[in-house]
């Protein structure tokens, strides 16, 4: 079968990584990305972008730490390429901190991250409330530069980036072989799928640029993550909350956490104040399904669900999603050729 | 009591600002002066990037290490605070990175978490098999001077924008005490065979993605004389340069080439970063820090001079040290005055 026409649903971090993955594993491929939104209004774009696994309780851990693995390979060697600006790659150090010392100190992608150890007595005199601590470095992708670089990189491979909103897979299944869904909480209303909720951040975006490193509360809740051009202080993790409107209550409040571990920031300018719904669920849905109807058939590879952790597996998800599509060409020739006797 | 301090470099007003501290309550007729014919942003103390960290080995001069540490801690204790973002400090963390084994520094316990880098860590610095971690402290003197300027001010402290020849020339005036701060032209005042400029020259950067420091080190070079990236608060410092005995503050385009395709093989992505600002600034180096008093006659006129200059390229490191030090001699030079009782009229 000549040049499979496959679409991408979802122009976000997902959506795009997976066209980028399916037409290096797939080069015969034509892809498209369709989405109704594109950087910088995804829910990427709110993202702080660092590299900081989030862990699926129903994903087993050794994948989780592959995908880590991969992405947090491929991304080092961005960052440490004459493209790293463009890219929006950078490392940076800093410290995960908890109030008291947690069960598990020693998280499964300790190995992958640079550097990692306990914090010493003396970094923990900075945090006079934590009594426990890790330090190491990490990457972080700023967006929207990383997003726009991935465009880029997209449309030099020859992939069709279009605006369409989706309403329904089977749509698509006149125009194209394969369909691979990358909707995000899209795929809530898109599929349907109720094991996927909304999980609300809010987060402000400062000029503080003599932050050089990052600090995390444990539990998520409080962060602190220099980028390029501003500082990302977060956050709420407010669960089945679908508002994507910006409470000044709680931005004050997340100032003031930040400013409680970060004294300095007190003198921070706020910039923007932003709200993403991190696409949740207990597993990644990273798996192929077939609709029909009426005899006709329309593969589908879903790669969504990806929560907190977007960014920390989104290549390793990318490139299992792009298997799958291969697989999907695969069944296709085979029944193609089956057609054909 | 009047007290001169000549120079307005960060040794010259952390020098002034810790007298004022420790003296103006107890020595309810001090009057604090400071003289410099250069002031922020054209000293040296202003080209330097600001990172603290010390020389690579001590050479046995603990001294030095103990005022290196007490600058650290001083300035850790002030992290917190509200006027850390005037005084341009924050904390920055990065890497110094070698081409063979070398012991560790005599500054490993005074930073934080310091330690040897990982095989991973080293694969970005190809060409260098060894290397160090830590978190340690920047002081960006853009800030620091004026801010320092500003609390002097406000004390009280009266500035004069003038050179001074001699040291006769402020003592003959009135003044009791001179603190020499002169860095590296303390040699106009008198002679220093072992002060020697050691000269450095530096691109300043917009390179916001950087968010470490890296600092490379060839020993057969000497400090300073190997490519280091520096990110500070707006830019980034490129530099690599020490002339010893090189008085030329002219950047020189041969050193931005060195500096600049260096740099940029350390960190491809910097081909991409706008320059913005070069300068060239003289270390005041020196075997060790001139820290002394000395009574320095000139006819029948006797100044009591306590120096303070000769830190070379770790002045902001030592800075606190050094002037908590220059106070105590101060300080002893008081006690002797008032057991000596009323000053005897000059023949």
């Amino acid at each position: 079968m000549a040049g499979p026409k496959v679409a991408v649903v979802g122009a976000g971090l997902i959506g795009l990584s997976t066209a980028l993955c399916i037409t290096e594993t797939c080069p015969s491929c034509s892809v498209t990305v369709l989405s109704d939104q594109f950087s910088p209004n995804t829910t990427s774009d709110v993202a702080a972008g660092i590299l900081i696994p989030h862990t699926y309780p129903d994903t087993p851990i050794h994948v989780q730490k592959q995908w880590f693995r991969e992405t947090f390979s491929h991304l080092f060697a961005i960052s440490n390429s004459a493209e790293a600006s463009e890219a929006g790659i950078h490392l940076v150090s800093g410290w995960q901190i908890f109030k008291n010392t947690p069960k598990e100190q020693l998280p499964f992608w300790l190995d992958v991250v640079l550097g990692f150890r306990p914090m010493s007595e003396a970094e923990l005199q900075k945090f006079p409330q934590h009594r426990f601590g890790q330090a190491f470095t990490t990457l972080k992708c700023d967006c929207p530069p990383y997003m726009l670089w991935l465009e880029k990189r997209l449309k030099a491979s020859g992939v069709q980036i279009c605006p369409r909103k989706v309403a329904d897979l089977w749509e698509l299944h006149s125009e194209y072989n394969i369909v691979v869904n990358c909707a995000g909480i899209g795929a809530h209303q898109l599929v349907g799928d109720k094991k996927l909720f909304p999980v609300r951040g809010q987060v402000l975006k400062v000029q503080a640029p003599w932050v050089k490193n990052f600090i995390r509360e444990g539990d998520g809740l409080t962060y602190i993550y220099p980028g390029i051009d501003s500082v990302t202080l977060g956050g709420t993790r407010e669960k089945d909350n679908w508002s994507l409107s910006p409470d000044p209550g709680t931005t004050q409040d997340i100032f003031d956490r930040c400013c409680s571990l970060e004294p300095s920031l007190r003198g921070a300018q706020v910039v923007k104040v932003k709200v993403g719904l991190r696409p949740s669920r207990q597993s990644v849905r990273l798996q192929r399904e077939v609709l029909s109807q009426g005899g006709v058939k329309l593969p589908v590879v879903h790669n969504y669900g990806h929560g907190s952790g977007g960014f920390s597996v989104h290549w390793g998800t990318a490139k299992d999603a792009a298997y799958l599509v291969r697989e999907c060409i695969a069944a296709l020739q085979g029944s193609s050729s089956r057609a054909k006797l | 009591m009047r007290v001169a301090v000549i120079g307005a470099g960060v040794i010259g007003l952390s020098t002034a600002l810790c007298i004022h501290e420790q003296f103006h309550g107890l020595v309810p007729s001090l009057e604090l002066e400071v003289y410099a014919d250069r002031r922020t942003p054209h000293t040296t103390s202003d080209v330097a990037a600001g990172l603290w960290q010390p020389y690579l080995s001590d050479h046995g001069n603990l001294q030095e290490t103990l005022w290196n540490k007490e600058t650290f801690d001083h300035l850790l204790g002030h992290l917190g605070s509200p006027a850390a973002k005037e005084m341009g400090l924050f904390l920055i963390s990065g890497y110094n990175l070698f081409t063979q084994p070398v012991p560790d520094p005599s500054w490993k316990n005074i930073v934080l978490g310091f330690r040897n880098l990982t095989p991973k860590e080293l694969e970005l610095f190809p060409g260098y098999s060894h290397g160090w971690f830590n978190t340690a402290l920047m002081l960006e003197c853009r800030s620091y001077l004026p801010w320092l300027t500003q609390r002097l001010t406000q004390k009280g402290v009266k500035f004069f924008h003038k050179k001074v020849e001699s040291f006769q020339e402020v003592s003959g005036a009135g003044v009791d005490v001179v603190i020499n701060c002169t860095g590296v032209r303390a040699g106009e005042l008198q002679p220093d065979p072992e002060l020697q400029p050691g000269r450095g020259q530096v691109i300043k950067v917009l390179a916001p993605w950087v968010k470490h420091f890296i600092i490379t080190h060839d020993i057969e070079s000497g400090i300073y004389n190997s490519p280091y990236v520096i990110p500070g608060s707006e830019f980034t410092v490129l530099g690599g340069i020490n002339q010893n005995g090189n008085w030329s503050e002219e950047n020189s385009p041969q050193d931005h080439k060195t500096i600049w395709e260096n740099c940029c093989r350390l960190l491809p992505a910097l081909r991409e970063a706008k320059i913005v600002e070069e300068w060239s600034g003289l270390r005041p180096v020196r075997p060790q820090v001139r820290l002394e008093r000395e009574s320095v006659r000139h006819g029948h006129c006797q100044a009591e001079v306590i120096h303070n200059y000769g830190h070379g390229g770790f002045g902001i490191t030592i800075h606190w040290g050094c002037a908590m030090a220059a106070a105590r001699l101060l300080g002893s030079i008081l006690q002797e005055r008032q057991a000596a009782g009323p000053p005897q009229p000059r023949l």
